[in-house]
C-alpha cells in the first residue's frame, strides 16, 4: 500500500482513509454494541460533531481568502475595483447584523446583549434578507429561462441522425410539458409520458448504474491507496 | 447578409427580449387558460361547493413562506370559502402557515353570501365568520380541539380570548366541521388530521389535501380511498396547476396569478419550440443554399 | 483486565445482499488492478475525445492569451464527483503551468478550495514554476448556490477565460455557467455524473464526460499505468451488474421475481 514512517504525510491520510473507509462500510452492514456503545451512532452523531467542528472553522479560511483576493484588487486598483471595495464592506456589515438582528442572532432574547440591539437590527436584517438577498437569488434562478430558450436555439441543431432525433424527442417532451397541450392536442401529453417514462428513465439508469460503479471502484482505489488522491500534502 | 445567416448569427440579446415580451404578456393581463380540469381538483372544488349552507371548514396552512405552488392554492380555497355561505376555521401545524393564512385575509375580497341568510351578500367579518387559532403545537391539542376549542385553547391568533369569539361559541370543537383542507408542504401534514380526526367519525368529515407537486403521488392512494369512502381525501388539489384549475372553476382568473403562471409557462414552452424550429431552418438555409460558411 | 462483551453484533436487514454484491465487485475491481499491473498490454481501451480536448483548450487559451476557468463543482469533498474534478484539476493546473497561462478555480466549498490551492500549488511545483503560482489562482467564491453563479459570471465577465472547465456535481447552474461561457466565446469542457444537468452541458459545452467517464477521466490524467486497471475494474463491475439485471428481467418474464427477493434480502 505504500505506507511508510518515513513518508508520514502521505502515509497518515492514507492510513486514515484506510480504516475510516473500511469502518464506514463495514458499519453499513453489521452494527456492534458493546454495552452503550453503538458503532452505528458512534459514528452518525459523534463523528458527525468532529466533522461539523472541522467546517465550521474551515469557513474562517475561506473568508480569509475572499477578502485577500478583494483587498488586492481595491489596492492594486486593478479593472472593476469599485466592486471588490463593495464586497469588503459589505460582509462585515451582513456579518454583524445577522449576528446581532438574523434568524439565528446571538442573542434574541436580550439575556447578554440588550434587547434593543436585536430590535434594531432585526428589521434591517429582514429587509436585507428579504427584500433583497431572496429576491436576488430569485432572479438568478429566473435567468435560466433566458437561458434555455438561447441554448435551445443555438444548440438545438439536426446536424446527423442522432441529434435529429434528440431535436425531435425534445420538442415533443416540450409540446407534451406545456400547460395547455390538452387544449392543442392530448396526444402530446401520451407522447411525452412515453418518451419520459421509457427511454429516459433507461437512459438515465444506464448512467446512475455506470455512475454507482465508478464510484464503488474509485472507493475501492481511494481505501486501498491504489488512487494517486489529492491530498494537502500534494497529488503525487 | 442573407436572412438565414442573419438568423443563424441572432443576436442572443433579442431572444432574451422575446422571451420577456411571452412572459410579460400572459402575467399582466390575466385570461382564462385552456386548462383541463383534472379530477381530483374538480372533487375538491365539488365539495365545497356542494356544502350545505352555515357547514364549518377548517382551513389548515401546513407551510412556511410563500410557498409558490400552495399560496395560491390557499389563496383561491379562501377565496371560495368565503363566497360561498359557510364559516372558516383556520388553524396551523407549521409555525409560519397561520402567518400566511393572516397575509391572505388582510388583502383578500371578503364579500359572500351569509351563512345565516345563503341568498343575501354580506361581507364576512373576523370572529363571527371566520377565526384563525394560530399554530397547533402539540399532538395534544390537535386531538384534544375535536371536542373542544374552548377547553384547548385561551386566545386565537391575535390574541383575543375564544370564549368571546362568536364562532367558537357556535362551534366549540372539530367534531362539528364538514370538511379540513390541508396545504401541505410536507411532515407534519394531512396524515396528522387523518389518524386523529378522521377516525372519530369517518363519515362526516371530508379532507382534501393541497400539495406540491412532488409529493402528489403520495397522496393519490389517499384519494383513491377517500372516493371509495374510506378514510381518506376526498380531493387533491396538485401544485400551481391545481391552483390554477381551481381559479377557473371559481371563475375569478387572476386571483392568485397561477393561472396567469401558467399561461406566461406554456407561452414560453411553444416559444421554444418555434426557435428551435427556427434556428434550425436557417441552419438548413445554409447548408443547402449553397452560401459560404 | 477488562472483559470487553460484545453485547449484539446485528446484521442490519435489507443490506446482506448489498453487502454480497459490494464485496464481489470489490473484489473484481482489485482483480483488474492487479491484472492490468501484470500485463498491461492485454488491456485496450477507447479514447475519450474530452480528455484530449483538454490540453487543447490550455493551448487555445495559451494562444488567445487568456486565463483557464476551472470549477470542481457544487459538492463537497465527499462527493465522488469531487475528488474526480480534484485529480484532473491536478492535470489542468500541471498544463497551464507548463504553457504560462494563469488559471482560475472557483470554488463553492471551503474545504475543497482549501484542498483546490493545495493540488494548484503542488501542480506548479512539479512543473519547477513555483514563483508562477499565486494564492488568487483558487478562490471560495460563495457557499450559496446562485452567489457562487454570479461570482463566476462576473469573472467570466471581467476576466474573460478562453478555456472553461465544469467539473464534478452540479445544480441548476450549470447552464448559467455553460451559456455565459459560450457567449465569451469560451472553449467549454464538462464532466459531471448529475443526470439532470448532463443534457445542459451537452447542449450548451463543446465536450462532456458523462457519468463514469468523469471517474475514468481521472485516472486517464493521471498517467498512471494503472489506469488501464481502473477503466478494466469499472467494465468488469459493469459486466457483473448487467448479467444480474438480465437474469432478473428473464426470469421475471419467466414469472419467478426470486432475483428480486435475493437482492433484497
Amino acid at each position: 500500500m505504500g505506507i511508510s514512517l518515513a513518508d508520514y504525510r502521505r502515509s497518515i491520510p492514507l492510513l486514515l482513509a484506510f480504516i475510516f473507509g473500511l469502518l464506514y462500510a463495514f458499519e453499513w452492514y453489521v452494527d456492534i454494541r458493546i454495552g452503550d456503545f453503538s458503532l452505528s451512532s458512534f459514528l452518525e452523531k459523534e463523528m458527525l460533531r468532529y466533522f461539523n467542528a472541522m467546517y465550521s472553522i474551515a469557513i474562517g479560511i475561506g473568508a480569509i481568502n475572499i477578502f485577500r483576493i478583494h483587498y488586492r484588487t481595491v489596492s492594486r486598483r486593478r479593472p472593476y475595483w469599485e466592486f471588490s471595495l463593495l464586497v469588503l464592506i459589505l460582509i462585515p456589515v451582513m456579518a454583524i447584523i445577522s449576528t446581532l438582528g438574523g434568524r439565528y442572532a446571538i442573542d434574541p432574547k436580550g439575556e447578554v446583549i440588550p434587547k434593543a440591539v436585536y430590535d434594531f437590527f432585526n428589521p434591517i436584517w429582514n429587509v436585507l434578507y428579504w427584500k433583497v438577498m431572496s429576491i436576488i437569488n430569485v432572479m438568478m434562478f429566473a435567468l435560466l429561462g433566458f437561458f434555455i430558450i438561447s441554448a435551445g436555439y443555438r444548440a438545438f441543431r439536426a446536424r446527423n441522425l442522432d441529434s435529429a432525433i434528440l431535436l425531435l424527442a425534445g420538442i415533443l417532451v416540450v409540446m407534451g410539458q406545456a400547460p395547455v397541450n390538452a387544449a392543442v392536442w392530448p396526444g402530446f401529453e401520451t407522447i411525452k409520458n412515453w418518451l419520459m417514462d421509457v427511454p429516459n428513465v433507461a437512459g438515465r439508469r444506464g448512467i446512475i448504474l455506470g455512475a454507482a460503479i465508478g464510484g464503488l471502484a474509485y472507493g475501492v482505489r481511494v481505501i486501498f491507496a491504489y488512487e494517486r488522491r489529492p491530498t494537502l500534502a500534494g497529488g503525487e | 447578409m442573407s436572412w438565414a445567416r442573419y438568423l443563424e448569427e441572432l443576436d442572443p440579446r433579442w431572444i432574451y427580449l422575446l422571451v420577456f415580451i411571452v412572459i410579460a404578456i400572459p402575467i399582466l393581463i390575466p385570461m382564462p387558460s385552456p386548462l383541463a380540469i383534472t379530477q381530483y381538483t374538480g372533487d375538491a372544488f365539488e365539495t365545497i361547493e356542494n356544502l350545505p349552507p352555515g357547514s364549518l371548514v377548517v382551513l389548515s396552512f401546513d407551510y412556511s413562506g410563500a410557498n409558490p405552488e400552495l399560496h395560491p392554492q390557499a389563496i383561491a380555497v379562501m377565496r371560495h370559502v368565503i363566497k360561498r355561505p359557510l364559516y372558516v376555521m383556520i388553524v396551523g401545524m407549521w409555525s409560519d402557515g397561520p402567518i400566511m393564512a393572516h397575509q391572505i385575509w388582510k388583502t383578500i375580497d371578503k364579500t359572500g353570501y351569509d351563512p345565516e341568510n345563503p341568498s343575501q351578500i354580506i361581507t364576512k367579518e373576523y370572529g363571527k365568520h371566520i377565526v384563525n387559532l394560530g399554530y397547533l403545537a402539540t399532538t395534544a391539542l390537535i386531538v384534544g380541539m375535536y371536542d373542544s376549542i374552548t377547553e384547548n385553547f385561551s386566545e386565537d391568533f391575535y390574541g383575543n380570548p375564544v370564549t368571546e369569539l362568536p364562532l367558537i361559541q357556535k362551534f366549540d370543537g372539530i367534531k362539528h366541521a364538514a370538511v379540513v383542507v390541508s396545504f401541505a408542504a410536507g411532515s407534519p401534514g394531512p396524515g396528522t388530521y387523518l389518524q386523529y380526526w378522521a377516525t372519530q367519525k369517518p363519515e362526516f368529515h371530508k379532507f382534501i389535501v393541497g400539495s406540491p407537486a412532488v409529493s402528489a403521488p403520495g397522496f393519490m392512494p389517499y384519494y383513491e380511498a377517500g372516493k371509495a369512502g374510506e378514510i381518506g381525501y376526498v380531493g387533491v388539489i396538485v401544485s400551481l396547476r391545481g391552483a390554477a384549475e381551481y381559479e377557473t372553476l371559481l371563475g375569478e382568473i387572476g386571483l392568485t396569478g397561477a393561472t396567469a403562471a401558467l399561461n406566461a409557462q406554456s407561452a414560453v414552452h411553444y416559444l421554444l419550440v418555434i426557435a428551435v424550429v427556427l434556428g434550425n431552418i436557417a441552419y438548413f438555409m445554409r447548408k443547402y443554399g449553397g452560401e459560404e460558411r | 483486565m477488562y472483559w470487553l462483551e460484545i453485547s449484539e453484533i446485528l446484521l442490519r436487514e435489507g443490506r446482506v445482499a448489498q453487502g454480497i454484491v459490494l464485496l464481489i465487485i470489490a473484489i473484481l475491481t482489485i482483480f483488474a488492478l492487479e491484472r492490468a499491473k501484470r500485463s498491461p498490454e492485454k488491456i485496450t481501451v477507447r479514447k475519450i475525445p474530452a480528455v484530449d480536448a483538454m490540453e487543447e483548450a490550455v493551448g487555445r487559451a495559451t494562444e488567445m492569451d487568456r486565463p483557464v476557468f476551472y470549477t470542481p463543482g457544487m459538492s463537497g469533498l465527499s462527493s465522488l464527483a469531487t475528488l474526480s474534478a480534484l485529480s484532473i484539476l491536478g492535470y489542468v493546473a500541471r498544463l497551464t503551468a507548463r504553457y504560462n497561462v494563469p488559471i482560475i478555480v472557483a470554488n463553492r466549498n471551503w474545504i475543497v478550495y482549501q484542498v483546490a490551492e493545495g493540488i494548484v500549488k503542488q501542480a506548479y511545483m512539479s512543473e519547477g514554476k513555483p514563483d508562477q503560482f499565486s494564492p488568487e489562482m483558487v478562490r471560495y467564491i460563495s457557499s450559496w448556490q446562485f452567489g457562487f453563479t454570479a461570482g463566476c459570471l462576473g469573472i467570466f465577465q471581467r476576466e474573460r477565460p478562453a478555456a472553461n472547465f465544469y467539473m464534478g456535481y452540479f445544480y441548476a447552474e450549470s447552464l448559467e455557467l455553460a451559456e455565459s461561457g459560450y457567449r465569451i466565446g469560451a472553449i467549454q469542457v464538462a464532466g459531471t455524473t448529475s443526470t439532470a444537468q448532463l443534457p445542459f452541458f451537452v447542449a450548451a459545452c463543446d465536450y462532456v464526460l458523462i457519468g463514469e467517464e468523469l471517474y475514468a477521466a481521472a485516472a486517464y490524467v493521471t498517467r498512471d499505468p494503472r489506469i488501464l486497471g481502473v477503466l478494466y475494474a469499472h467494465d468488469l463491475g459493469k459486466l457483473f451488474v448487467i448479467a444480474i439485471t438480465l437474469i432478473g428481467a428473464l426470469a421475471i418474464t419467466a414469472g419467478s421475481n426470486f432475483v428480486i427477493e435475493l437482492l433484497s434480502k
